[in-house]
């Protein structure tokens, strides 16, 4: 209880309040802005957090991305183009809908089930974070090894696109973690006789560069459209809201509830749990002819399953470390510089901590009520602002923010090479995330490793004596072998009977 | 820059037998049965299979063979001219930004970007200029980040 109270005075300090203000402002623009995600700014916020205490700079992140997931959605209904991707599925059905002159309705309804996604995915948070960091204070080196691979396995079998490629990636990022001096022999590996790489790739920079360089690479070497606005004058935002809520109450909750369990599966996020809801509320509708001509009921479900999601992937952060998303991960990354390692233990040890987070999710969602319909009403003036005059901003600001970690330019050239790989792997389809993942969790996974086998003494078959360890262990062989599982079966059914 | 997968294979290939040969050079521990070698070793494993896999893959497959596909940007001069400078600026700042200080380089850079994205000069130029003070006055006096002065060191404030 005295922990509640203290989460409480932590997070409405007038300080953490006036920092997750600006961070909902800057989060509803960023992502009002078609070409600009809800990773970017994170990855832009990073470099000003990093010389804030950990809960306002856990409050900036938190915030700004749940703002600019809803955000997304307004540029998708408005001009057809996703704000984020976690808007891209629905877009054609939100922009039909505003063809319909039902523009209120639908950026209404992104912003209601938004809000109630966000909602959602928070209270399984609260109430499952604890109850598994109880759990895993059993685990030892084996289970913590098992489950970060299980993580790094999720993330490239599940939520790719192409396996091998994500593999590829996911190798990338397991490199970029071995490089430097902090690996269980602390012999230095990779470092080229450089000072700067002794202690390995800074996290930071190297975030920047994958998600905010190489979005500026892509939007330079794009042909700009002008951007044609369907309506810029909004009647009541909630009218017909409460209609929506209850004539699809399912929906709601199954988008809520299957975006916050692809949230908290790692290296899945927001954009997927949207691509799925959307698939399944097709699926199980009762007007599946009406998906695609402007029909509410796939915005209602995709759209509480990307903000439900963004929750849903701050469970195996908080509990285990193992980052949901690419921005938990970039999160990860924030915290582990503040020396604040997330896990069970910290539910033990800084509890206040944790519930200032939850505390920070309700608040945010809840502030994304007004500030939702301020920005929806504001569109016109948003838009305003010239994108050619805001990339070259944030290019200079991803360079400061790079130089800001360590004081050090050879910060700007990671920045860059990272920068360069990460628009190289996209044109290449490599996707970008298992990168990321790779990168945090790739020290975790050796010393885990490391210590198990000593702690073992040579015998590999430890690995799978545990009854928890034993079980991750399988779940993950039985996870690699899914994709050739898959591919057996498809072929045993095309074989004519 | 779009390359063929076969290609993409064949550099994660050639890479992960570099990586291989490098960790050969790696000590043994005593005492330690892991070393320093084994993770990155089975990395290079793993990227190499992935290699592998991609050439094969590729080869297979009934899909485009042409190794390089020019992306379009690269026959419109201005996005080619937008594309080296962000890469250029960022080169000059690793290398050079306590030489020329950042308020030479960013500026420079705002300025050069702005009107290849063909923003207006009588725009540019303020905006450049204001955006680089702000950046400058947050970092610099708000969160005590040392950026360099370089070529205005005598006129710092």
């Amino acid at each position: 209880m005295e922990s509640i109270a203290q989460a409480f005075a932590l997070i409405f300090d007038p300080y953490v309040l006036m920092v997750i203000g600006a961070s909902a402002i800057y989060g509803l623009f960023v992502g009002a802005i078609p070409g600009l995600t809800a990773t970017m700014a994170t990855a832009l916020l990073v470099p000003i957090t990093f010389f804030m205490p950990a809960v306002p700079a856990v409050a900036a992140i938190v915030t700004a991305t749940a703002m600019a997931i809803f955000s997304g959605d307004i540029p998708g209904a408005l001009l057809r183009i996703p704000g984020t991707p976690a808007s891209a599925a629905y877009c054609d059905e939100a922009y039909a809908m505003t063809r319909k002159g039902q523009a209120e309705l639908v950026l209404g309804a992104g912003l209601v089930f938004s809000v109630i996604g966000g909602i959602f995915g928070t209270i399984v948070l609260v109430t499952a974070a604890p109850m598994l960091a109880d759990f895993a204070l059993q685990f030892s080196t084996f289970e913590y090894f098992w489950l970060v691979l299980l993580g790094l396995t999720c993330a490239v079998f599940i939520a790719s696109d192409n396996v091998v490629k994500g593999l590829a990636s996911l190798f990338i990022g397991l490199l970029v973690s071995s490089v430097g001096m902090e690996n269980p022999a602390a012999h230095p590996r990779f470092t080229f006789d450089t000072p700067d790489l002794m202690g390995g790739v800074t996290l930071i920079p190297m975030m920047v560069g994958l998600f905010a360089v190489s979005e500026v690479l892509r939007y330079v070497t794009s042909v700009e459209k002008p951007l044609n606005l369907a309506q810029d004058r909004f009647g009541s935002i909630f009218k017909g809201q409460w209609a929506l809520v209850k004539k699809y109450p399912v929906q709601a909750l199954r988008g809520s509830g299957l975006g916050t369990l692809i949230g908290a599966l790692p290296g899945a996020g927001a954009d997927i749990a949207a691509w799925m809801s959307y698939a399944v509320s097709k699926k199980f509708s009762r007007e599946p002819e009406k998906f695609g001509t402007g029909h509410p009921e796939g915005v209602v479900e995709s759209g509480a399953a990307n903000n439900s999601a963004l929750s849903g992937a701050w469970i195996p952060a908080l509990v285990f470390g193992i980052p949901g998303d690419s921005i938990t991960a970039i999160a990860i990354g924030v915290l582990y510089m503040k020396n604040m390692f997330p896990g069970p233990q910290i539910f033990l040890e800084n509890p206040q901590n944790i519930y200032a987070v939850f505390i920070v999710f309700f608040l945010a969602n809840l502030l994304m009520l007004p500030l939702g319909v301020l920005a929806i009403k504001s569109y016109k003036q948003v838009l305003r602002v010239s994108r050619a005059v805001l990339m070259p901003a944030i290019l200079v600001f991803c360079m400061v923010g790079a130089f800001a970690i360590n004081n050090t330019q050879f910060d700007i050239g990671i920045m860059l090479a990272f920068g360069l790989l990460a628009f190289f792997m996209e044109k290449n389809g490599f996707p970008v995330a298992p990168v990321i993942l790779g990168a945090v969790l790739g020290g975790m996974l050796e010393r885990h490793f490391t210590n198990s086998i000593i702690k073992a003494d040579g015998d590999w078959t430890t690995f799978f004596s545990r009854p928890i360890a034993g079980t991750l262990g399988v779940v993950t062989v039985l996870v690699w072998l899914l994709p050739a599982g898959i591919a057996l079966w498809k072929r045993s059914r095309r074989v004519p009977q | 820059m779009k390359i063929h997968d076969s290609l993409n294979g064949a550099l994660l290939l050639v890479f992960a037998i570099a990586l291989y040969w490098h960790t050969l050079g790696f000590p043994e521990i005593p005492g330690d049965p892991v070393g320093p070698s084994l993770f990155p070793r089975l990395i290079a494993i793993g990227m190499g299979l992935c290699g592998i896999v991609l050439i094969v893959r590729s080869l297979l497959s009934r899909g485009s063979r042409r190794w390089f596909e020019t992306p379009g940007w690269i026959r419109v001069p201005g996005l080619v001219g937008a594309f080296l400078l962000v890469v250029l600026g960022l080169l000059v700042s690793y290398l050079f930004l306590d030489r020329l200080g950042f308020l030479v380089v960013a500026p420079s850079l705002l300025v050069a970007l702005m009107l290849v994205l063909r923003v207006r000069a009588r725009l540019a130029i303020p905006v450049a200029i204001g955006a680089s003070l702000l950046i400058h006055t947050i970092f610099y006096k708000g969160l005590g980040v040392p950026l360099p002065w370089g070529l205005l060191e005598a006129w710092a404030w």
